[in-house]
C-alpha cells in the first residue's frame, strides 16, 4: 500500500508536484537522517547527505525504478552512497579508521521510543547479535563504514581474496536469522 | 567465469575503485553474469541493514533549510521587495490587486518557476542545437507573468515567461491546479496588447491537472501588457470565445 502510494507520490515529484514531495520528504527524513547519522556519525554532514538525497529526488538526478524494488531501499541505497562518499572524502584529510566496538553490539531493548522503524529494527539486531563477533565486525567494516577490500583484510586480518566471500557468508547468515521467526532463535 | 574483475565487486559496491576502475568493472558487469546476480544478492542482503539505525532526533529547522536550498533556484527568480526594479525583467503581478489568493500559491509559483526555468534552459539547448552547435544560448527572460485565477472557485495557478533567444520571442507557460476540460475543449493562451488578444498556442493539460506550453512569437509583435489563459472549442481562433480562467498583467 504504502508502496505503490510511494510510488505515486515519486511520480507526482518528479514532475515538480512539491506537495508530493513534501509528503515523501516527512516520510523518510527520520529514517534517512538516522541512518545517514549511523553512518558518518557527525549531524552537520548528515544533514548534508540528507539535503543531498532530497534534491537527486526532486531534480531527478537519480532516478527510481519501481520494478527494481521499493522507494525506500533506493532512498537508502542512495543515502549510503553519498554518506560513504563523503566520509572518504573527509577521511582523507584526517588519518586513519577506528573501530567503534560501540555500533556492533547494541542492547536491543535500549529503544523503547516508538520509531517507524522500531520492529525492524528489534529483528534485525536480534538477527545481528546472533552472528559471531567477526561477522558482525565485517558486515559493519563492509556496510556500514564503506571500506575497500584491502582495508576490510587488514582490519580483520585475512588475506584479500577471502573478503568477499567472508562478506556474503555473514550476510547470508544474517538474512538466515532474520528469516527464524524475526530473529529469535538463540543459536 | 571468475575472472580477475569479478573481485572487484565489493570495492565497486562501496565505490572505492577509481572512476576508470569504476566504468571498467560497469562494463565488465554487463556481460558478467555471475557478478550480476551477486550484485543484485548484495544489494537485497543488505536491504534490511539500514533499520539498524538508531532513531536520531532531527535538528527541528532543518527541513527549512534543506527546503529553503532545495527550492532556492526558484526564489532567486521570484522578485524581491528590496531588489531593484528598474528593468522589467520580471514582473510578478496580482490581477486587480486582490489578495494573494490562498497559502499554497507561493510555494506552488516557485515550484513551477523552477520547472519553466528548466523547461526554458531545455527549450532553448534544443532549439540552440537545432541551429548551430555553438554551445548554449543565453536566456534572456524579458518577463515573466503570473496568472491567477479570475474565479475564486479554482485554485489553478500558471507562470509565464517570455523569452529572447537570438532575437526571437517566445513564450513558456506551466500550469498546475487547472480544472479538467472535456475531451474537445483546449486551453488557449493569448498574450494582449491593450484590448486586443492574439492566440499564443493551446494545450490540454495532464490528468493531474498540470499543463506546459512553448509558444514562438515569432510571428507576432507587440508590447504585451496581458497574459490570459480561457477554454475554448478550438485552438487558435483569432478571438477568444470561452470564458477566461487565468490572468496576469506584465
Amino acid at each position: 500500500m504504502i508502496q505503490n502510494d510511494d510510488a505515486s507520490l515519486y511520480n507526482k515529484a518528479i514532475n515538480k508536484d512539491r506537495i508530493a514531495f513534501e509528503i515523501l520528504y516527512d516520510r523518510y527524513e527520520k529514517l534517512l537522517y538516522s541512518f545517514a547519522y549511523r553512518l558518518t556519525n557527525d549531524a552537520s554532514l548528515t544533514e548534508e547527505v540528507v539535503q543531498d538525497v532530497f534534491l537527486k529526488l526532486w531534480n531527478g538526478t537519480n532516478v527510481y525504478d519501481e520494478s527494481k524494488g521499493k522507494l525506500s531501499s533506493w532512498l537508502l541505497t542512495i543515502t549510503r552512497n553519498k554518506a560513504i562518499d563523503e566520509i572518504r572524502k573527509r577521511k582523507r584529510h584526517t588519518h586513519e579508521e577506528i573501530i567503534d566496538k560501540d555500533s556492533l553490539v547494541q542492547d536491543e531493548d535500549s529503544v523503547e521510543d516508538k520509531i517507524e522503524w522500531n520492529e525492524q529494527k528489534i529483528n534485525i539486531q536480534r538477527a545481528m547479535n546472533n552472528l559471531k563477533e567477526d561477522q558482525q565486525q565485517i558486515i559493519n567494516l563492509f556496510y556500514f563504514k564503506g571500506l575497500s577490500q584491502q582495508k576490510i583484510a587488514n582490519q580483520c586480518e585475512l588475506p584479500l581474496g577471502t573478503v568477499k566471500g567472508r562478506i556474503r557468508i555473514a550476510l547470508k547468515h544474517l538474512r538466515k536469522m532474520l528469516a527464524q521467526e524475526g530473529g529469535t532463535s538463540n543459536e | 567465469m571468475s575472472n580477475e574483475k569479478c573481485y572487484q565487486l565489493i570495492d565497486y559496491f562501496n565505490s572505492t575503485l577509481t572512476d576508470e576502475e569504476m566504468a571498467l568493472f560497469e562494463l565488465h558487469l554487463q556481460t558478467c553474469a555471475e557478478c550480476q546476480n551477486e550484485l543484485e544478492e548484495l544489494t537485497s542482503l543488505t536491504e534490511d541493514l539500514p533499520y539498524l539505525s538508531e532513531a536520531v532526533d532531527v535538528p527541528k529547522d532543518m527541513k527549512a533549510r534543506i527546503f529553503n536550498e532545495i527550492f532556492q533556484e526558484e526564489k532567486e527568480d521570484v522578485p524581491q521587495h528590496n531588489e531593484s526594479g528598474n528593468t522589467q525583467q520580471i514582473g510578478m503581478t496580482q490581477p486587480n490587486k486582490r489578495k494573494t489568493p490562498r497559502f499554497v500559491l507561493p510555494s506552488l509559483a516557485a515550484a513551477l518557476i523552477l520547472s519553466l526555468i528548466t523547461n526554458a534552459y531545455l527549450y532553448n539547448e534544443n532549439k540552440e542545437n537545432q541551429q548551430t552547435q555553438s554551445g548554449i544560448a543565453e536566456i534572456k527572460p524579458s518577463s515573466q507573468v503570473t496568472l491567477l485565477p479570475v474565479d475564486e472557485s479554482n485554485e489553478a495557478v500558471a507562470i509565464v515567461s517570455l523569452l529572447t533567444t537570438n532575437n526571437e520571442e517566445s513564450l513558456l507557460l506551466q500550469a498546475s491546479n487547472l480544472p479538467k476540460l472535456s475531451d474537445e475543449e483546449v486551453y488557449q493562451v493569448w498574450v494582449i496588447e491593450g484590448d486586443q488578444p492574439y492566440p499564443a498556442g493551446a494545450f490540454q493539460p495532464n490528468e493531474s491537472g498540470q499543463g506546459t506550453l512553448s509558444y514562438s512569437l515569432k510571428e507576432l509583435e507587440g508590447n504585451w501588457d496581458t497574459v490570459a489563459i480561457t477554454v475554448e472549442k478550438e485552438e487558435n481562433l483569432p478571438l477568444p470565445d470561452g470564458k477566461v480562467v487565468l490572468a496576469g498583467g506584465i
